[in-house]
């Protein structure tokens, strides 16, 4: 049974169309994530879950009853916003009740309920506050509250660590994940944040231009992206474009000769290669041997200091201009790096991905 | 941090030409309306003094308080049919396009920006025994006589709350335009029908403004003068029409100082009343 799936939804105002076509199905007790860019179709895709947009065309069901035409009050869907959207006039204990009450849930009912979604996300000795005396933390923690108590097939997630800061947002990143698993809520989760997406979701949904680039779990959106847009998209990369010689055995991309590991037919032209700039080994020249397959040389053009990890430019010797990223580790060899020193470049046959179509 | 205050201090002397005309316009006035209430009037004849004939003749002269209350009330019922007609309107405002809005915008405020004569002859043109509304009522037969529709309280409270409705839109709709819509989206996603998201979202939410709008028609149509003696034509009478009765006819500027303070303790009482009711329903 999915709680959610979408079938060729579409979405135009006016001439603009919004969503093109998406098909999408979120399955009970699943994450799914929708990620891309602003204007990509997400959150429009999102608010037609909730009821709040009606699709142009397609059918739209949650928990295998169809709702296309369903108005937002008669779905059973949770809803948390980047901004909380918490009732400033009501206290806390009110402001999670408000759906219990809309349900019909009997008075008596509603005080233990209550209190449990309150100890669920860590605040039950804040009932009496209003939201205006809570921290941004705290405030999203209630809308959480507010969207569970209501038992939803499917809980619906609209950026909601957007106006948090990084320490914070990381944190309840965290925690969310643990209590979606906890509860085994169906849910669907919207970013434009590639770490919030690769580290909560069971399944991501790549959108671009208001239709799906890529259904996957992280890892193979990561490591196996199916077009261009995803590779770019989501983390660093260098994307080459090559084409196929010797007799099929290797792929010059840009200059750069690699071999065809990926068995392109012998000939094909304007093939792009993907490797993850963190894949990438650079040595001072003549520092050690290597031994891995595609030994080039170059040389260091920037240099950028991120922390735990240093970016860094290398020109390759007749060939492109590769992104390469070291873990700051410390050692000797990377702090000796500097702007035109000459490289040995070194990576894996694994790190060629030869991106398909 | 003390050329900070420098600076602020010399930013307080562009306050003086407003200061001054304050002081000159209003407190002075005030003061001396004040004065002359206690002053005692007798023979066309008025002597400062202290003592309360003119507050003993507002109780028991038999009209003056009636009138008091009628202009209460008439400012009551103003207020609340201003508000019944203007709540939708702002609403409107909020959720239409930007065009529509101006569109709208510009219809409430028009009647600020046309003449109070050209405004009430207009009315006239309309309500009038052979206006507009009688004539196409008597020609197509569904009434013999024309109906009373001015120089009655309805006739007065209808051009009234013409004019004094953008006082309560503005607010009005600046309050609504403060909700954040996600909140009212966020109660209809909790199985709330619209109407139970406006009761109890939109309407509570939008409560500063209903106050400040009612304040504000409430003190204007305490105030109001022409229009009721236009609309009214002397069948409605209201305490702005007996205080400039009282210095124009009679000359007797004590009685109308009197009752002016009447007047203005009346809407003190009301804006500390609305600014009450405003806190309580606020903490709770």
């Amino acid at each position: 049974m999915s709680s959610v799936e979408l079938k060729s939804i579409v979405k135009k105002y006016g001439e603009v169309t919004a969503v093109a076509s998406i098909d999408l199905s979120v399955e009970s007790g699943e994450f799914v994530t929708l990620l891309g860019p602003s204007g990509c179709g997400k959150t429009t895709t999102l608010r037609m879950v909730a009821g709040f947009i009606r699709p142009t065309s397609g059918t739209l069901s949650i928990g295998d009853v169809d709702m296309t035409g369903v108005p937002p009050h008669q779905r059973t869907v949770g809803l948390v916003f980047q901004n909380y959207a918490l009732f400033p006039h009501m206290t806390v204990r009110k402001n999670v009740e408000f759906g219990l009450k809309m349900q019909k849930v009997l008075t008596s009912e509603r005080g233990p309920r209550v209190q449990e979604a309150l100890e669920l996300v860590q605040l039950e000795a804040l009932g009496e506050r209003m939201p205006a005396e809570l921290s941004g933390g705290q405030q999203q923690r209630v809308a959480l509250a507010r969207a569970l108590v209501i038992r939803p097939d499917v809980l619906l997630l609209d950026e909601p660590f957007g106006a948090l800061d990084k320490q914070l947002r990381d944190h309840m990143r965290v925690e969310l994940r643990e209590l979606q698993q906890k509860l085994k809520i169906s849910t669907l989760f919207v970013t434009h944040d590639q770490d919030e997406a690769l580290s909560m979701s069971d399944r991501i949904v790549v959108m671009s231009e208001g239709k799906v680039s890529q259904v996957g779990k992280p890892t193979e959106i990561y490591e196996k992206p199916q077009t261009r847009f995803v590779a770019d998209f989501i983390g660093r990369s260098n994307i080459l474009v090559g084409k196929v010689e010797s007799k099929g055995k290797t792929i010059n991309a840009e200059g750069l000769i690699l071999p065809n590991k990926g068995n392109v037919v012998a000939g094909a032209e304007g093939i792009s290669v993907m490797i993850r700039p963190e894949c990438v080994e650079i040595t001072q020249s003549g520092s050690k041997a290597t031994s891995t397959s595609a030994d080039v040389k170059g040389k260091v053009t920037a240099s950028i200091y991120l922390g735990s990890i240093v970016q860094y430019s290398v020109q390759i010797n007749k060939g492109p201009n590769l992104v390469v990223t070291q873990n700051n580790t410390g050692s000797e060899n990377l702090k000796n790096l500097t702007v035109g020193d000459d490289v040995d470049v070194s990576f894996p046959d694994s790190a060629i991905y030869i991106l398909p179509g | 941090m003390s050329r900070n205050s420098d600076e602020n201090y010399g930013a307080l002397w562009l306050l003086t030409p407003t200061v001054l005309l304050y002081v000159a316009t209003f407190f002075v006035p005030i003061i001396m309306l004040g004065v002359l209430s206690f002053a005692r009037f007798e023979m066309s004849v008025t002597t400062i003094g202290f003592y309360f004939d003119n507050y003993i003749k507002i109780f028991s002269d038999g009209i003056t308080l009636k009138i008091f209350f009628q202009t209460v009330r008439l400012s009551l019922v103003i207020t609340f049919w201003c508000l019944i007609l203007g709540y939708p309107v702002a609403l409107m405002m909020r959720s239409c396009s930007p065009k529509m809005k101006m569109v709208l915008l510009f219809c409430v405020v028009s009647p600020l920006l046309t003449s109070i004569i050209v405004r009430n002859v207009a009315w006239l043109l309309i309500l009038g025994r052979s206006g507009i509304i009688n004539d196409t009522l008597i020609q197509w037969g569904l009434t013999s006589k024309p109906l009373p529709l001015m120089y009655n309280e309805f006739g007065v409270i209808l051009a009234v709350v013409h004019v004094y409705l953008s006082f309560m839109v503005l607010p009005l709709f600046g309050a609504l335009n403060s909700i954040n819509s996600s909140i009212e989206e966020a109660a209809s996603s909790l199985g709330a029908p619209s109407w139970r998201v406006f009761l109890s979202i939109t309407l509570p939410l939008s409560l500063p403004g209903i106050m400040a709008g009612c304040t504000l028609v409430f003190i204007l149509s305490m105030g109001v003068y022409l229009t009721p003696v236009i609309m009214g034509g002397n069948f409605v009478l209201t305490l702005p029409m007996l205080i400039t009765e009282s210095v124009r006819e009679q000359y007797d500027w004590p009685f109308a100082s009197a009752m002016a303070l009447m007047l203005l303790l009346a809407i003190g009482f009301m804006v500390i009343l609305s600014s009450g009711v405003q806190k309580l329903v606020g903490r709770r």
